[in-house]
């Protein structure tokens, strides 16, 4: 209990305190809450296909990889400079993971899928994070009350800005310029918090799982899911009694129905996959924005470090577990020996 | 009721209730691993990835949660 009123703790706390005090008495500017959507945004089109925020960071996000890795690789050298020393020590830090996972012969083959699908997922989710990324964009009057005023740059009212209103103020100025109100859609978003991206990568990594599992397997791989090997024994095996083939006949029927479970469980990590990414991302974003609206600029620091660790920890997550789907739709599932 | 009380006292419950399981079930793997690594702290290579792995498992019905929640909210 002294530990807890020991100076080191009171006096931070203290400051915090008078901190958030002071804050809510000054008359600086609130940060506005925008619109939290879960779909992203439609913000042209090309070609009558409607073109989201989300589909542009992706594509953004392509070309950083590409011409990243062009513009690192086009010189290379024995004796590594400084950024091809660094794409070096990734690069053959993550060989050494999968390698781990898979064995020497499977990682030459998985490596190239997963790590595209980190990088792709870490930048994308990085991209998000980075300052003034996803804060311009294209403002529309909001079409039911809500919104924010805005203070129009040029005549032709084409370019504008929040009006940031004084604490107290806010609130009063949103109820009566009700009509007046406009909604910022942004122009980038990062595209891992849409959710039809996240869903397009889980999609990949469980077709890949399949092709994986019967280049390994031969087309016995399917045997997992439609398991009819050991009905078809009870009754073509020589040397069983008639309680025998009953007793095997009734295994068969349980395989079976693992069989069913297995097909399921393929669909499941579709759908976990997908979700886990999307929801942490768009969830960080979200909390992010929730706490700068609360409690203005300096608290949602602290939330910024562990949202760019979490984005690291879920690129890691879809890579490590993508390796883990290969390495057991490669493995036999011993059913022979019996 | 309003409507809109409802559906945000509908996401609080959603997304209280649903962290709750997983919540105590993260602490348990953490808690397993650092005994792990406590035992033996040679392991904390092959350690680390099923960590991860287990962690992400059970991190990811949370999520649902989570996703429930966002959607009552918001949508």
């Amino acid at each position: 209990m002294s530990k807890l009123l020991s100076r080191k703790v009171l006096v931070p706390t203290g400051l915090i305190v008078a901190g958030l005090v002071v804050l809510n008495l000054l008359p600086i500017p609130r940060v506005l809450l925008p619109e939290i959507r879960i779909a992203a945004e439609p913000v042209f089109e090309l070609f009558g296909f409607p073109i989201t925020n989300s589909l542009l960071a992706a594509w953004l996000t392509m070309i950083v990889l590409i011409v990243g890795s062009w513009a690192i690789t086009r010189k290379m050298s024995l004796v590594p400079g400084r950024w091809q020393g660094f794409l070096e020590l990734i690069i053959e830090s993550f060989y050494g993971l999968v390698e781990n996972a898979a064995g020497a012969k499977w990682a030459r083959k998985f490596f190239p899928i997963v790590m595209t699908i980190f990088l792709f997922v870490i930048v994308s989710n990085w991209m998000g994070l980075t300052p003034l990324f996803g804060s311009w964009g294209v403002l529309h009057p909001a079409e039911h009350e809500g919104g924010h005023p805005v203070q129009w740059l040029n005549d032709s009212h084409t370019i504008g800005l929040w009006m940031p209103t004084p604490t107290g103020e806010a609130e009063a100025a949103s109820h009566e310029k009700a009509g007046e109100g406009y909604i910022l859609v942004p122009m980038l978003r990062a595209a891992t918090t849409d959710l039809n991206i996240t869903l397009g990568l889980a999609f990949v990594s469980v077709l890949l799982t399949q092709y994986f599992g019967v280049r390994a397997l031969g087309p016995g791989y399917f045997g997992k899911f439609i398991a009819v090997g050991r009905i078809v024994k009870a009754f073509t095996r020589k040397g069983l009694g008639c309680g025998g083939r009953i007793a095997a006949f009734f295994m068969g029927i349980i395989d079976l129905f693992i069989g069913v479970v297995e097909s399921i469980s393929e669909i499941g990590k579709i759908v976990s996959f997908s979700f886990r990414l999307f929801g942490n991302i768009f969830a960080g974003e979200v909390l992010l924005v929730v706490m700068a609206f609360l409690i203005p600029y300096l608290v949602s620091l602290p939330f910024y470090g562990l949202e760019i660790f979490v984005g690291l920890v879920q690129a890691l997550v879809f890579m490590m577990l993508t390796v883990a789907f290969f390495v057991v739709a490669i493995s036999h599932h011993g059913e022979e020996e019996h | 009721m309003d409507p809109t009380i409802v559906k945000s006292l509908a996401a609080a419950i959603a997304i209280a209730l649903g962290s709750l399981g997983p919540g105590l079930g993260l602490g348990m793997i953490g808690s397993k691993a650092m005994e792990a690594l406590g035992r033996n702290p040679e392991a904390s290579g092959q350690i680390f990835v099923p960590l991860i792995l287990s962690l992400a498992f059970t991190e990811a019905i949370g999520i649902y949660a989570l996703v429930v929640a966002l959607i009552i909210k918001f949508v």
